[in-house]
């Protein structure tokens, strides 16, 4: 993607210039990302992304910088750019590239191998799938998106690795209308995988899924307001716990004390229940890497073991600050980012429970099957998240569905509380925004209760 | 490769693969970014990025592609992307516009005036005044500045060149309070064409402001109450229920309003805008990205809804004229519907004003969970929030960890006081003004 010896001069440049570290990212990106509606094509495009960013530390002073242009002229002028503020001259020399071994993550059918004719097709079995789940059905959003990302990331440490990351993935949004009530249902299965993806999974399954959510909540009740114990279903729910206490343990609040769990290693900061993961080496899953962007192999990485704090999720940057070890947490959306501590597929890990027990000892309470989304204010731990599917337990049954749930806690209080956890774990796929832009991340967990929440609802 | 040789290179490739009607769209933007911390640079960023969207009518087909590198080894796959969509395209393509020539321009000059040194140190000096403006302020989340100049080129090869170059800076401020070991954050942001100091007080005064009246702030039982939503929050609830109002939701019957063009939305209290060439706005453009020329309009006149926002596809569908709200969203999305500055009218009342009015109830000061929180399709929102709470129109305590709930259209229908206090949203998403506004009964949940 660039010459060896372009990229020891850059990175040479870059410590003569007075760096400490320099790195160089380089991105070729086939995409596609379509929409449509109603089974038609509306928008969207495949096209190519391509850039490179230059990365320079001083101390605790980062600059960084990005072009498409990857003429050897401009890429020594934007190194030499960007190393101004960092006012001097350096004589550190940088090591010898050696290559990093990516984690391997094996796809069959490239994205740029397959006619955009044939994608669509895709979009249309699911749409026919949820178009006939119900005369309710209103109407159906379907999208696909896929990339074949390859990136070069060498760095001053004489760390050189490349990586490719193909990724395939299906949002399927549906509404059910009555009278003029509308509620949307939604589903969206991805791999770290090719298209063959899509000949392994059930379209029409995950669709039919997505169309019985919908005509679920249209018929449902707004939820009602107050504080009770919740039940959130294995899968996706997991989210919670991404913005409860994932955002939390990331170095980028952590270092600068700026997290509740800033300073806490080793305590017990939740329920013994509880052991939460970060696993970017998950085979072929949506949050996986070969590589972090800082171009470290991807590993599993235990936060939390049975309540204990057992380590953060950290980029070279704040690890620094920390005087930490990175942990092949580092990512960013494309070139145009520099990267961050961020989450990969993060998930509480099993327990002994199982669902059933969970629910038929809880006599009142929320039953939460699919959550949409959630965020956190990292320096209280406050989070909100909002439900796009759930129901009432009464008596230690799943009752009546609830719409237009939210949910509202405080991640060190939430960690506490969890009182049961099943053994049923599944991870879900989503997207995180941060300050390193939208990533593909996993969200998951067994199912599990947390014993009282603040429920916000009209009901 | 130079931009008007690969654009001639492009056209010439075009014609030869079957393409009659062919547009580029080419962007260029350079940015810089400077943070700091703790008295040091933190983050500097600088970029420079030209990059190019194509479509073109193949077969009587439009298709579309993109491209981030601009050499001509890239045309090949490039076209061919562009064919592989026109073929699956179902729908019959529209002519592209024609033999219009175009020219805006607005630069933030000032801020061109200083050096990255001095940009440096006014951040710096904000940073220091931040954290010097109460004790109960240990450390900031956010101290930054960031400019922007974008310049964009449209030009097909029916006679059409449209041009345009704007740039603007950008401040932001987090803060955190702590006190008795509460922990509480402010936040607040700015465009700007100037470093002016008035723009530091303005930050801390409403990031420090909020974090410290939070300080000591506990929930309040479930119940109605009368709420005034701050312009900062009327303005990102807005900015989030903005698409009910492009015609491509209401015709994809994915909007409340289906049906009530003309009819009575809001107290007539509420007139809505927009201004696409709205000084110190997130966009300044004489045009929309399917050359229709832009100017101010009204959406809603005292309650009652004039339009929504069209781009030519729409508009074509209800028999009605382009708004000259045809935008990219990026150079990867083809044409939709966007909006540029848009904003409620202000009215003459101050926060205090608005309280006394109000006598009792709730100011909300901030919210969250608008992603996931909202619901566009029926207006429904449920969001964590804090706020003032209010007794014979005065603060008596702060408030946090509550649920705020309700519906945006019947609450826009009970807008009983509006402030003279407008403000945008941030600029990274829609764009919105507002001042606050007091909207009678939601629902709250907490504790």
């Amino acid at each position: 993607m660039l010459s060896r010896s372009l990229i020891e001069d850059i990175l040479n440049q870059a410590l003569a210039l007075g760096g400490d570290y320099a790195e160089i990212f380089v991105e070729d990106n086939f995409t596609t990302e379509i929409a449509t509606l109603g089974g038609q094509l509306q928008r969207g495009m495949s096209g190519r992304d391509f850039g490179v960013g230059i990365r320079i530390f001083k101390g605790l002073s980062s600059v960084y910088g990005y072009t498409n242009d990857s003429s050897r002229e401009s890429l020594l002028a934007l190194t030499k750019k960007i190393a101004q503020p960092l006012g001097g001259s350096g004589d550190m020399e940088p090591a010898y590239l050696k290559e990093v071994r990516p984690h391997i993550h094996p796809f069959k059918v490239a994205p740029s191998k397959l006619e955009l004719e044939k994608k669509l097709a895709y979009t249309k079995r699911a749409f026919r799938a949820a178009m006939d789940y119900d005369e309710l059905i209103s109407q159906v959003r379907v999208n696909h998106l896929d990339q074949d990302q390859r990136v070069l990331i060498a760095n001053s440490l004489g760390e050189l690795a490349e990586d490719r990351r193909v990724k395939t993935r299906m949002l399927i949004n549906v509404a059910a209308q009555q009278g003029s009530l509308i509620e949307t249902g939604y589903i969206g299965p991805g791999a770290m995988k090719g298209l063959e993806f899509y000949d392994e999974i059930s379209i029409e399954d995950y669709a039919r899924e997505a169309a019985r959510n919908a005509k679920t909540m249209v018929l449902a009740d707004y939820c009602p307001s107050g504080n009770m114990p919740v039940v959130i279903d294995q899968g996706f729910g997991g989210l919670m716990f991404h913005e409860a206490c994932g955002h939390s343990l990331e170095a980028s609040s952590v270092a600068k004390d700026q997290s509740v769990f800033s300073g806490r290693l080793g305590q017990q900061i939740a329920s013994e229940l509880v052991t939460l993961i970060d696993d970017g080496s998950i085979v072929n899953a949506w949050g996986s890497l070969g590589v972090d962007d800082e171009g470290l192999r991807t590993r599993k990485n235990t936060l939390i073991e049975k309540g204990i704090l057992k380590g953060y999720m950290i980029d070279r940057l704040n690890g620094r600050r920390m005087g930490m070890e990175a942990t092949a947490s580092a990512r960013r959306q494309n070139y145009r980012f520099a990267p961050t501590s961020r989450m990969t597929n993060t998930y509480i890990d099993n327990g002994n429970s199982t669902r059933e027990e969970i629910i038929s000892s809880t006599p009142r309470g929320l039953f939460a099957k699919n959550i949409s989304a959630g965020s956190v204010n990292p320096a209280t731990g406050d989070f909100n998240f909002s439900l796009s599917e759930a129901y009432l337990i009464e008596d230690g049954r799943i009752g009546r569905p609830v719409k237009g749930a939210t949910l509202i806690g405080n991640g060190a209080q939430i960690l506490k509380d969890v009182d049961m956890v099943a053994n049923n774990l599944q991870i879900g796929q989503g997207y995180c925004y941060a300050a390193s832009g939208a990533l593909f991340i996993g969200a998951g967990q067994p199912t599990l209760r947390v014993k009282s929440m603040t429920v916000g609802g009209r009901g | 490769m130079e931009k008007n040789s690969f654009i001639d290179l492009l056209f010439e490739r075009a014609k030869a693969r079957g393409l009659e009607e062919l547009e580029v769209f080419i962007n260029r933007k350079e940015e810089l970014t400077i943070s700091v911390f703790e008295g040091e640079l933190e983050t500097y960023k600088l970029s420079e990025e030209e990059v190019l969207s194509l479509r073109g009518i193949y077969e009587n087909r439009m298709g579309y592609s993109y491209l981030e590198k601009l050499q001509e080894s890239s045309i090949y796959e490039l076209l061919d992307n562009l064919i592989q969509y026109a073929r699956v395209n179902e729908e019959e393509a529209d002519q592209l516009a024609s033999e219009l020539e175009f020219k805006d321009e607005i630069l933030a000059l000032s801020l061109e005036e200083y050096s990255q040194a001095d940009k440096l140190s006014y951040v710096l000096d904000l940073e220091k005044k931040a954290l010097a403006y109460n004790p109960a302020i240990k450390s900031l989340s956010r101290c930054s500045y960031r400019e922007l100049k974008d310049s964009l080129l449209i030009k097909n090869n029916l006679g059409l060149e449209l041009s345009s170059t704007s740039s603007r800076g950008f401040l932001s401020l987090g803060v955190i309070a702590q006190e008795d070991g509460a922990m509480e954050t402010g936040y607040s942001h700015l465009i700007i064409d100037d470093l002016k100091e008035a723009y530091k007080d303005e930050l801390m005064e409403r990031a420090a402001g909020d974090a410290l009246a939070m300080l000591g702030a506990g929930p309040l039982s479930p119940r109605k109450i009368r709420v005034i939503l701050r312009n900062n929050v009327a303005s990102d609830l807005m900015a989030n229920f903005l698409s009910m109002f492009y015609a491509t939701s209401v015709q994809d019957k994915l909007s409340p309003l289906e049906g009530r063009l003309g009819s009575v939305l809001a107290s007539e209290l509420i007139s809505m805008k927009e201004d696409p060439r709205l000084r110190r706005g997130k966009v300044y453009r004489g045009f929309d990205d399917e050359a229709s020329l832009a100017e101010e309009k009204t959406l809603i006149d005292r309650g009652r809804l004039l339009s929504f926002f069209h781009n030519r596809k729409t508009a074509k569908k209800a028999g009605l004229k382009s708004t000259a709200n045809g935008f990219k969203p990026s150079h990867k999305a083809s044409i939709e519907v966007a909006t540029t500055n848009v904003f409620f009218e202000k009215g003459d009342k101050s926060l205090e004003e608005l309280m006394e009015l109000m006598e009792e109830g709730l100011v909300v000061t901030e919210i969250h969970g608008l992603h996931a929180g909202i619901n566009p399709v029926s207006g429904d929102f449920s969001l964590s929030a804090n706020g003032l709470l209010v007794e014979e129109g005065r603060v008596v305590r702060p408030i946090s960890k509550i649920t705020l709930a309700g519906n945006l259209l019947s609450m826009l229908g009970e807008v009983q006081g509006l402030g003279s206090d407008l403000i945008f949203s941030n600029p990274a998403s829609v764009y919105f003004g507002s001042p606050s506004l007091y909207v009678g009964e939601l629902d709250i949940s907490g504790k």
